[in-house]
């Protein structure tokens, strides 16, 4: 079938919609973690690829089935997110920034190591029945997976949103991040909203993991992702999650329309690489705060 | 019964701002805590609220004891649950939130709907203003409705004692006044204790009952406020009312038998 201009166009899109619910799950957890804590975690890739492995193990090693697999990789991962809070960053507060910085680079090589170890450096994809299947709407051609990751990814954002606006630990998040002393002045346990917040994005990170590994597949150095998310996370504004939602779908989808159109013209792939840092350079000449950011934030 | 005995605090392990304080707030009472810039009084109220530690500040020496319990050595957290809250000075709202959501934070640990209903219902009682500005950005609020807004988020937690560090900075007089009736009115109607910190003696002297003066870390002089209000050098330096008026200006001397006089 001959896909007509628009048509093409809406394949572009959406599938690059797909990649940018990726991007925009990572972002959304660095953001979470940046903005409760001020730490910037740049293993936040890796525990994505963390959360897509667990589910692969869980389903191909104990044939536990795909759902179940998948909340019980998030479970881990929340546990894992606490643990990383209590135990190693909390001795951290009040030491230099760049201390910090490099304690979750630390993180991120032992990370892609146990990979390594653990599941080999050969590719391995989560197979499911339903995630494969191709479905046609209007001449746009789509994968269940494509699908499923935005529906999720809604439904996700959606229900921060109503957490954050509402219930009574997303509004302690949001105190504790604007002014710490007076939030503990609210009774608010400081150490209880880090762990939370670090719990959020490991969950986020394992959501984004598991429709990585489906849609993909999952190698150590995958974490490598982060850093495409990267320029998404800075170009939405390190501290908005909001921003970091728009900075990863937007990057998405204009790495996918704009390879699709040049790479034909350049000849070959290669683009697609460079956009986001091109589209980051861009609005931080003109935004040096991104989109959505805070003004007087710190940059790397 | 809020009761600091003797305490000393130190920051960074060496500068001691605090040299053995001791006083206490009485069950329903309000007292005050008077005291130049730098005295000591939002220090007292840290350790008091177990905020020292994110300032590299800590208790060497003393206790605190609020209703039985010694405190000193809690959790801010649980000192909130226990019913003593402060506000901070300079109100210190959450600037990016609404009025409704900034009084949601004050009810941290209020986790019962129908209680959280009821504070706020008491809350909008005291504080109209905040009912009618809910939906609002705390950070467009007036210099007076963010203090009573920080008031208002204090008590939403219902707590039993309420330590408000300078409520009356950089008010117009009228304000000050309307606020510390209100104040008045909560610890009336409620029964909640109010410890005051203030620079404006005039005012809490006038609206508490018993005051305590401090000066460099220490407690120089106390009593009844209807007392220290006739207290010649509490006239002079805090009230700003000249008694003696052949002197000019407060000499080394007189700040010197002052002191004495104090101490003894
Ligand atoms: N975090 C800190 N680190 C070091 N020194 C501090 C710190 N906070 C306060 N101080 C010092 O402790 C002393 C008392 O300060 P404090 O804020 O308690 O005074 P205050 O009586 O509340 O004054 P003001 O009326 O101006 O608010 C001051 O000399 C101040 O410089
Ligand atoms: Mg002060």
């Amino acid at each position: 079938m001959e896909q007509s201009a628009w048509q093409s166009f809406f394949q572009l899109f959406i599938s690059g919609l797909a990649a940018g619910s990726i991007y925009a799950l990572i972002a959304v957890g660095f953001a979470i973690i940046y903005k409760a804590t001020s730490v910037l975690n740049f293993a936040q890739g890796d525990l994505l690829v963390l959360g897509g492995y667990l589910c692969f193990s869980l389903m191909a090693y104990l044939n536990i089935p795909y759902i179940f697999a998948f909340l019980i990789a998030i479970g881990l991962l929340a546990l894992m997110g606490i643990m990383i809070q209590r135990s190693i960053l909390n001795r951290m507060i009040g030491e230099p920034i760049f201390t910090v910085v490099m304690i979750t680079i630390g993180l991120s090589s032992v990370l892609q190591g146990l990979f390594g170890l653990f599941w080999g450096h050969e590719e391995q994809k989560i197979m499911t029945s339903a995630a494969d299947r191709i479905i046609a709407l209007g001449g746009v051609t789509l994968t269940m997976a494509h699908l499923i990751v935005m529906g999720v990814i809604a439904v996700l954002f959606s229900g921060f949103f109503l957490f954050f606006k509402h219930s009574r630990m997303g509004i302690a998040m949001r105190c504790t991040a604007l002014d710490q002393d007076t939030a503990l002045l609210m009774g608010i346990s400081v150490k209880n909203v880090f762990s939370l917040s670090w719990a959020i994005a490991c969950v986020v990170a394992c959501v984004g993991g598991v429709f990585f590994g489906q849609i993909n597949y999952m190698i150590p150095a995958m974490g490598a992702v982060g850093l495409r998310a990267f320029p998404a996370i800075v170009l939405g504004g390190l501290d908005s999650i909001g921003g970091a939602i728009i900075g990863g779908l937007t990057i998405g989808v204009l790495e996918n329309l704009i390879s699709g159109y040049l790479d034909v013209w350049l000849g070959g792939a290669g683009l697609k690489e460079i956009v986001p840092y091109i589209l980051l350079l861009i609005v931080l000449l003109i935004r040096p705060y991104g989109l959505f950011g805070t003004k007087e934030i710190i940059r790397v | 019964m809020l009761e600091v005995n003797n305490i000393e605090v130190v920051y960074n392990d060496v500068k001691a701002v605090l040299r053995g304080i001791s006083f206490r707030v009485p069950e329903g009472e309000m007292v005050c805590l008077l005291g130049t810039n730098g005295a000591g009084k939002t220090t007292t109220l840290k350790a008091i609220s177990a905020i020292l530690k994110s300032q590299k500040g800590s208790i060497t020496k003393g206790t605190i004891h609020f209703s039985g319990k010694r405190i000193d050595n809690m959790f801010a957290a649980e000192i909130v649950s226990l019913g003593l809250i402060q506000v901070p000075e300079g109100r210190r709202v959450f600037i990016d939130l609404t009025v409704y959501e900034n009084l949601r934070a004050g009810a941290f640990v209020v986790k019962d709907r129908k209680k959280l209903q009821a504070n706020y219902e008491m809350v909008k009682k005291y504080f109209p203003i905040l009912g009618e500005r809910q939906t609002q950005i705390a950070g467009y609020l007036s210099g007076g409705e963010q203090q009573m807004l920080a008031i208002g988020r204090a008590l939403m937690a219902n707590p039993e004692y309420i330590m408000l560090d300078e409520p009356s900075l950089g008010l117009a007089p009228m304000l000050v006044n309307l606020i510390f009736e209100i104040i008045e009115k909560i610890n009336e109607r409620e029964g909640t204790s109010f410890l005051i910190v203030e620079q404006n003696a005039s005012i809490a002297l006038s609206s508490t009952s018993y005051g305590y003066i401090m000066e460099n870390g220490k407690i120089v002089l106390d009593g009844e406020c209807k007392k220290l209000s006739e207290n010649e050098d509490v006239r002079e330096f805090y009230l700003g009312i000249k008694d003696d008026s052949t002197l000019q200006s407060f000499a080394e001397v007189k700040h010197y038998k002052r002191r004495k006089r104090w101490l003894s």
